[in-house]
């Protein structure tokens, strides 16, 4: 080493550079993370700070057989970046290879076209560079900018959605010719764009439209279960902090703190996709034979309440709900819940088992059913008409099989007017039935109080009040269950994301209506409804047990009766002394198309109950029943065993 | 090290080469840049290592994602109207049984199925002659099956 190299003051010199390198840089330290530091930190947090929503899945709603009537999946959007082509393009000098490039792209692009099944043109059109002007004060990226300073739109939307495995083969690079700028490997068109999003779909369409409900397209449920169940449906999204790249990127090795997505619970109904189909192809042939304003029916257990099939007449796609046109809005109203209507004679049961449960008649008690007029509390009243002549003086069971207006109303009169309406609130009468799953009336059932004089001759055989078709499913439910009020549910089970089951919905009988033994009597009396000599020979099932009860009811519309609009209704269940299944068949203004022009619940509604309850006999193994234990139909009619 | 101090012994100068300090400055140099390096390389790792959780994170949303849309094309075309409407293209002629068709069996399956065994089984045996025509019928096993 010289001694030249080695002076003191080469080395002064030296050390003063690097002295005032280090001051420099220490300075520059010292000005960003101490002066200016809030500033700077708020500028890389803004920039760099991700916070990446983990979206949780929606649950799925299932029928009692884990059939899926209610999924959650995504689907992609497609747009086109116009400007895409010429970023690609600066990434190459002018010259032969970014030639090479554009024609390689354009290849590419009538590949994409093809498999998008456009036109060459049509896609071209897409991939016309547009720009917008820019807002004042808007911050814009330099390469988000034209030239001339207008915005680059990147966005072209022409596509609301495709399937996944369908943009899985849009962005496939093998599907593509390969590209000018590597031959050994192959991208999928520059500038092609996919959003993806969550979509609800409803893979049976239409079916049990009503109880399902749907979510728009927001993720906001609107009706049934979708919106009684949003709580357990919904689950709960996570998210993830972590920094993010230039463009925008997640750069995981970054993340700090992580909350997982809890996904969604589902659903389990005790609908049974089976029955609701049988039910809903009926509710079509009603719709097509009959053309009714609208058509309901019912299918439940009566043992436990639990629905398998509610369906409406007329009805929507679920997968459509927004192209219902704003004058068939009303098809999407759960009629079943939301409507009330007169229910004609199917109400006699509740007179009869009132006057049977307090031990005021037998099924063999008798009653002039001639006359016209009856002494009641001090006064005359006169008794509604009979729609058949009877020769002789009918038994409770023949009131009831011969659906007897003037013989309901007798038995209405042995209760006397307040527990007459105490036995049709026990029915669940006037009040909701508690069914989950959307809006729900009380129907319309006024106290004593508020009846006029003839209440208590019309009441009984259905007029006067209102129900819904629920409450008259559930209250016939009331007989074929044994004496109990249960509640009609249709959830059954809530599951987690993993299929374990969290909770479960059991039989929830709501009171005691009628004993036992009056419910077996009912039962047996109804029998005579859908035999030989009752209303609705049409419901009977040779080798079965049926029993049920026919209604026809003028429609009472803006305070006035319709005389040639009628309400067609049979409501029943069977085998009659082992129930397994209960059926609400109710036709509401079937009258144009029906025989005669009157809409009878025998002509209309019963042959729909037995055409479903033969369906449902090999499907859900149900036993034939031979006959009730102990007495025959003749033998509580009166006459001998 | 008293004992060093203190003696004469030649290894005193060795003592004080080993810890020189250009070896001292050497060894520390040697550490800290061991150490650097370290620390690089352990962070290289974890980014690859979240890169590629990443990557399989990526891989399993889109699995379940074409999992979700096979599930409803499954579901689908499991539906009554389209499993009738392929029975109608098929002309398979598929139709529900109705009440006549079934022949419903009233005993439990057990006693059935056992029946049924035991019928197959004495099909194999046959009645031996009776000696005298005042003895009774014996039941004698002939050609007894192996079990």
């Amino acid at each position: 080493m010289s001694r030249g190299f080695s002076s003191s003051h080469r080395l002064s010199l030296l050390a003063a550079f690097a002295l005032a390198g280090f001051g420099l840089v220490g300075g520059q330290l010292l000005r960003l993370q101490v002066f200016n530091r809030a500033v700077r930190l708020a500028e890389i947090n803004r920039t760099r700070d991700a916070v990446v929503v983990v979206p949780a899945r929606r649950g799925d709603i299932l029928d009692a057989r884990g059939d899926t009537l209610a999924t959650s999946r995504t689907k992609v959007a497609l747009a086109i970046d116009p400007w895409a082509l010429d970023d690609l393009l600066a990434t190459e000098k002018p010259g032969p290879r970014q030639e090479q490039l554009r024609r390689a792209e354009l290849e590419k692009r009538a590949t994409l076209a093809l498999l998008l099944g456009m036109s060459a043109a049509e896609l071209d059109l897409l991939y016309a560079p547009v720009s917008r002007d820019r807002q004042p004060g808007e911050k814009v990226d330099a390469r988000n900018l034209t030239a001339n300073g207008r915005v680059k739109i990147r966005f072209v939307k022409f596509n609301d959605g495709v399937e996944e495995s369908f943009y899985a083969r849009l962005t496939d690079g093998n599907n593509y010719p390969s590209s000018g700028k590597n031959n050994s490997t192959s991208t999928p068109a520059a500038g092609l764009v996919g959003e993806r999003y969550s979509v609800r779909t409803y893979p049976h369409g239409q079916l049990a439209a009503h109880v399902v409900g749907y979510i728009n397209r927001d993720e906001h449920p609107v009706t049934g279960m979708e919106q009684f169940a949003d709580f357990y449906l919904r689950g709960a999204d996570g998210w993830r902090e972590s920094d993010k790249d230039g463009r925008g990127r997640e750069l995981a090795q970054f993340r700090t703190r992580e909350a997982p997505a809890a996904d969604g619970w589902s659903v389990m109904l005790s609908l049974d996709a089976m029955v609701q189909n049988i039910v809903e192809q009926e509710l079509a042939g009603l719709g097509k034979k009959f053309e009714p304003a609208s058509a309901t029916i019912i299918v439940s257990d009566p043992r436990t309440g639990f629905i398998l099939a509610l369906g409406n007449y007329p009805t929507f796609n679920l997968n459509e709900y927004n192209q219902v046109p704003r004058a068939a809005l009303a098809s999407m109203k759960n009629i079943a819940a939301t409507d009330s209507y007169e229910p004609g004679s199917v109400f006699k049961i509740v007179a009869a088992s009132g006057a049977l449960e307090e031990g005021l008649v037998t099924p063999a008690s008798i009653f002039d059913c001639s006359i016209e007029k009856i002494d009641y509390a001090g006064r005359v009243r006169s008794l509604p008409r009979e729609d058949h002549t009877f020769d002789h003086p009918l038994s409770v069971a023949e009131i009831i099989s011969h659906s007897s207006n003037r013989g309901a109303a007798q038995l209405a009169m042995r209760l006397g007017d307040q527990r007459f309406y105490d036995y049709a609130r026990a029915f669940g009468f006037g009040q909701r039935t508690g069914f989950p799953g959307g809006p729900e009336v009380n129907g319309d059932l006024k106290p004593p109080n508020k009846w006029d004089g003839l209440t208590i001759t019309r009441m009984p055989m259905g007029q006067s009040v209102a129900v819904t078709v629920l409450q008259m499913h559930q209250a016939m439910g009331v007989i074929a269950s044994g004496g109990e009020l249960l509640r009609p549910q249709v959830v059954r089970q809530i599951r987690d994301a993993a299929g374990a089951v969290i909770y479960r919905f059991e039989r929830t009988p709501v009171h005691r209506v009628v004993s036992a033994r009056t419910a077996q009597t009912m039962a047996q009396l109804l029998m005579g409804v859908a035999s030989s000599e009752g209303t609705a020979p049409e419901a009977a099932i040779p080798g079965f047990e049926v029993a049920g009860k026919t209604g026809t009811a003028q429609k009472f519309q803006d305070g006035k009766i319709w005389e040639h609009h009628h309400v067609a209704s049979f409501v029943g269940f069977f085998p009659a002394s082992r129930p397994q299944v209960a059926i609400s068949v109710i036709v509401d203004d079937a009258d144009a198309h029906a025989p005669g022009g009157v809409a009878y619940g025998a002509k209309v509604a019963a042959p729909a109950f037995r055409r479903i309850a033969e369906q449902l006999i090999p499907y859900l193994d149900i036993k034939p029943v031979t006959a009730l234990s102990g007495v025959s139909l003749s033998a509580l009619a009166g006459g001998r065993p | 090290m008293p004992t060093l101090v203190r003696s004469r012994s030649p290894f005193r100068l060795r003592t004080r080469a080993f810890i020189h300090p250009l070896l001292l400055a050497g060894l520390t140099l040697t550490f800290t840049g061991a150490t650097g390096l370290g620390v690089v390389w352990a962070r290289q790792q974890i980014t690859a290592t979240a890169v590629r959780t990443q990557g399989d994170e990526r891989q399993l949303a889109q699995t379940e994602r074409s999992l979700a849309e096979l599930n409803t094309v499954l579901t689908a075309e499991q539906t009554t109207p389209m499993l009738e409407r392929r029975n109608a293209e098929w002309q398979l002629g598929l139709v529900p049984p109705r009440e006549p068709q079934l022949v419903r069996v009233a005993a439990a399956d057990e006693r059935r199925f056992a029946a049924l065994r035991d019928a197959a089984f004495l099909a194999d045996f046959r009645p031996a002659t009776p000696v005298a025509s005042s003895a009774p019928a014996l039941h004698l096993a002939v050609n007894l099956p192996r079990r």
